[in-house]
């Protein structure tokens, strides 16, 4: 008798409270547990809970005996391939696939990492500090002590030294040699920079072109400014995986599937700022956000390849 | 009495088992072996050249407070004597915050401080100067007059007196200063990691890039082994000069104008970072005025969906209430049962690395699902112990011979000899020490820091550091405020408590 009841308990509270999966990435996705977590719990009765990690990928090195997240988010079509290789991923082609609007916003042909968004590379400016508009990554060397960059071990560090990559190729060194007297200090990441950006600190930063929907919407958009060089932009995707472990949840697929439906990428669009992976209507602040169609571009097998060794080098430069 | 060295050993043992499970998953010799000796020792060059230069600064500008200190009693010296409140207590995150604002006065801006070797440095300085002017004003205090009279008798001149006698009586003390102000900024992490960037980056930092950013665990682990096995070698030597044991009676004398002038000036200096830190959380930044406006927006439910500040204030009061009465019943044993490996033991685990010790936590979190909590308990009480020892040492160990023989002619047995005859007099000792453990747990950062308990288990640095990450300036500010707020008075409770034993 004792243990039907106990039974009926555990059944009645999987009901009552459904489940609960363990989505790890990075601390400016926190909207995935607050916005799309509402939604989904709708959809599903599962509850998302958003654990915010620096540096996701050492984290799922650190757990891979007894991985704790269901899904990761925020893995680039670059560093996802790293995942893949040390095998802290599952393949999972969710059934939403097709709503996918453009074959090149597909990450792996294998399905290992669902797309989530993209965004385009950008230099943010203060206007009022510089006082002329900005268009070449040469124009950075005019205004020494004013360049704000990150850690090329932190995630927009590490697209913005490919960025320079790709523009300079072999030269890329040099360029950073050249950019340092401009260079104010490398903080450990994008908003710790932005931080610093914002109160005044730095005049120039390294970030993202959809940064200008934010000054917009703050009515800063005369002060505060993006700029693609015209050297080319750099485009990165990011995307969403299952976690390699033992007992795969339902719902953690059910989330992957989730993510390519019109109301995450409407949530991607207005908390991430980036642009949707699936056919849907921009807002309209999205005209200030600057374009190009000069796009450098890197093999991902190839940037895999060299990656660390770029991180030595350009580190070893920055600390000179 | 019968020593047990159990203690001692518990206490390293301790230390070994978290990192045992994680060198054990993840050293391999194979990634050492590719290690640039270069780049490590440059590293290391850096630390050191941090830590030593903090040490000469920091020494040189607490000559003259240091010398008004041991020869005057008033207001000025009191405030002085509590300034030693900053380097154990200050919080971090509260100290960068009021450097930032510091260097970035328009006044200040041009110079470019900010971002350099002179930030961290004048930081450090800042932080760890009251070490040094109370190690060296003990030294001069110590100095018998009788001694520096034979001297005289033996036709010395000040010179050579202070050359050949003061100096060798002050070192011993004054090492003991310049060895704790080297570890606290040779293993540096908060002030590096904000006011230096990674063209300044110590060990300590890098150690945490390697955890968190690289997963190069390997690396991490040499570069820990290399900062502990440095730090222990200065320890141990540090015992080749032991302190005198003369001590003089203090005597006023008369101290001119200019030492202080200098002493006026450093003391204002000190107190304004501190102030600095209290004010801007009633500061609005963007409408330059007076506000409580970030107060409220702390305590908003708003606030709180997205940044636990409730939480963790509540988390980190559990932990800083917890943990105190660990570390203060284990130091007790550890003083109680003295032996020669003791003080080795608990004053070279403070070389070790924190945020090394924040990933070998989080990774038995990994492994065998234990609360966080209790590992943060653990974390805290391992790092608190060598502090909690420095201050009971002199009240435990020197508890009067004489009292505790009264004990054992009545046959109390060790247990009521403490209950009835040594805890009604040290607990004001005790509760002293409670506090001040209380404040240091609260202020704490690198260890949660590096564990990311920042959604599972926030504490106020965490939350704390999280607003300033996201501009939220109002409410970061207010919150350094009110945990300034709390360690001061909890500093000036534990001072009082303390100052009759």
């Amino acid at each position: 008798m004792k243990k039907t009841v106990l039974t009926g308990l555990f059944l009645m509270s999987l009901i009552s409270f459904g489940e609960e999966i363990v989505v790890y990435g990075p601390e400016s996705m926190k909207w995935i547990e607050s916005s799309a977590g509402v939604i989904f719990k709708e959809k599903t009765g599962t509850t998302i809970k958003y654990v915010p990690i620096d540096g996701v990928i050492p984290r799922m090195k650190l757990e891979k005996k007894n991985p704790k997240a269901d899904i990761i988010v925020g893995l680039t079509d670059i560093n996802y391939l790293e995942a893949k290789k040390e095998m802290l991923i599952k393949n999972y082609k969710p059934t939403t696939a097709g709503n996918i609007a453009k074959e090149e916003f597909i990450i792996d042909k294998e399905w290992s990492v669902t797309p989530i968004d993209y965004g385009m590379l950008a230099l943010n400016y203060n206007y009022e500090k510089t006082g002329s508009d900005l268009k070449t990554f040469e124009d950075l060397k005019k205004y020494p002590k004013e360049l704000l960059v990150q850690d090329p071990r932190s995630f927009t560090g590490e697209a913005f030294m490919l960025w320079t990559i790709g523009v300079y190729g072999e030269n890329w060194l040099k360029f950073w040699e050249s950019l340092k007297p401009s260079i104010l200090t490398v903080s450990s990441g994008w908003s710790d920079s932005f931080a610093k950006f914002s109160v005044g600190e730095g005049a120039i930063m390294s970030g993202y072109a959809s940064s200008s929907i934010y000054f917009y919407q703050d009515g800063n958009e005369n002060k505060y400014k993006s700029y693609i060089p015209e050297e080319g932009g750099y485009v990165y995707l990011e995307g969403a995986a299952l976690v390699n472990k033992k007992n795969i949840k339902k719902s953690a697929k059910e989330f992957l599937n989730f993510v390519l439906e019109p109301e995450f990428q409407k949530l991607a669009l207005e908390k991430n700022y980036m642009f949707p992976v699936i056919n849907y209507k921009l807002p309209e602040d999205y005209k200030y956000v600057p374009t190009t169609d000069k796009i450098v571009k890197l093999d991902a097998e190839y940037v895999n390849k060299n990656m660390e060794n770029w991180k030595k080098q350009l580190i070893e430069v920055l600390k000179k | 009495m019968r020593r047990n060295k159990t203690y001692s050993y518990i206490y390293l043992i301790l230390w070994v088992i978290p990192l045992m499970f994680f060198i054990k998953d993840f050293f391999h010799l194979e990634e050492i072996k590719s290690l640039s000796f270069y780049e490590n020792f440059e590293l290391f060059k850096i630390s050191l050249t941090q830590g030593g230069l903090s040490v000469i600064f920091s020494t040189i500008i607490a000559i003259i407070p240091a010398y008004y200190m041991s020869y005057k009693k008033n207001t000025l010296t009191k405030i002085l004597e509590g300034l030693i409140f900053i380097p154990f207590f200050f919080p971090t995150i509260s100290t960068v915050v009021a450097f930032t604002l510091i260097f970035n006065l328009p006044i200040l801006k041009n110079f470019s401080v900010l971002y350099t070797l002179k930030a961290i440095i004048l930081a450090n300085v800042f932080y760890n100067s009251p070490i040094m002017i109370k190690y060296l004003s003990e030294g001069m205090r110590n100095i018998p007059k009788n001694i520096v009279e034979a001297a005289k008798i033996d036709g010395l001149n000040e010179v050579n007196i202070f050359f050949k006698i003061k100096i060798p009586l002050m070192f011993p003390q004054v090492f003991r200063g310049m060895f704790l102000v080297f570890i606290y900024t040779f293993a540096s992490f908060g002030i590096v990691l904000a006011l230096g960037g990674i063209r300044y980056s110590n060990l300590e930092v890098e150690i945490a890039n390697t955890l968190l950013k690289d997963a190069n665990f390997s690396k991490a682990l040499v570069l820990g082994t290399v900062q502990f096995l440095f730090l222990i070698t200065l320890n141990l030597l540090g015992d080749l000069y032991p302190p005198y044991e003369i001590r003089d009676d203090f005597s006023e004398r008369k101290v001119s104008t200019l030492p202080t002038l200098w002493t006026t000036i450093y003391l204002l200096l000190e107190c304004s970072v501190v102030l600095i830190g209290i004010f801007y959380g009633f500061y609005n930044y963007y409408t330059g005025s007076f506000s409580l406006k970030g107060f409220y927006k702390l305590f908003s439910s708003d606030l709180n969906t997205y940044y636990p500040v409730l939480q963790g204030i509540r988390n980190s009061l559990l932990l800083a209430s917890i943990t105190p009465i660990f570390v203060i019943v284990f130091t007790y044993l550890l003083l109680k049962n003295f032996t020669k490996v003791t003080s080795a033991i608990v004053f070279s685990t403070m070389g070790f690395s924190s945020a090394f010790l924040g990933i070998a936590l989080i990774y038995i979190n990994i492994l065998y699902d234990i609360k966080l909590w209790i590992l943060l308990v653990i974390g805290y009480f391992l790092v608190t112990v060598p502090i909690a020892y420095s201050f009971m040492y002199q009240y435990v160990r020197e508890f009067p011979r004489d009292i505790l023989d009264l004990g054992k002619l009545d046959a109390l047995s060790p247990f009521k000899t403490f209950l009835l005859i040594e805890c009604p007099i040290l607990k004001k000792v005790f509760l002293g020490t409670y506090l001040q453990i209380f404040a240091i747990i609260l202020g704490e950062f690198t260890i949660s820091y590096s564990m990311q308990l920042g959604r599972d288990f926030p504490t106020i640095a965490l939350v704390n550091y999280s607003l300033f990450s996201d501009k939220k300036l109002l409410e970061g500010a207010a919150l350094s405020s009110i945990n300034i707020i709390i360690v001061v008075v909890l500093f000036y409770l534990s001072n009082k408590i303390t100052e009759k034993e």
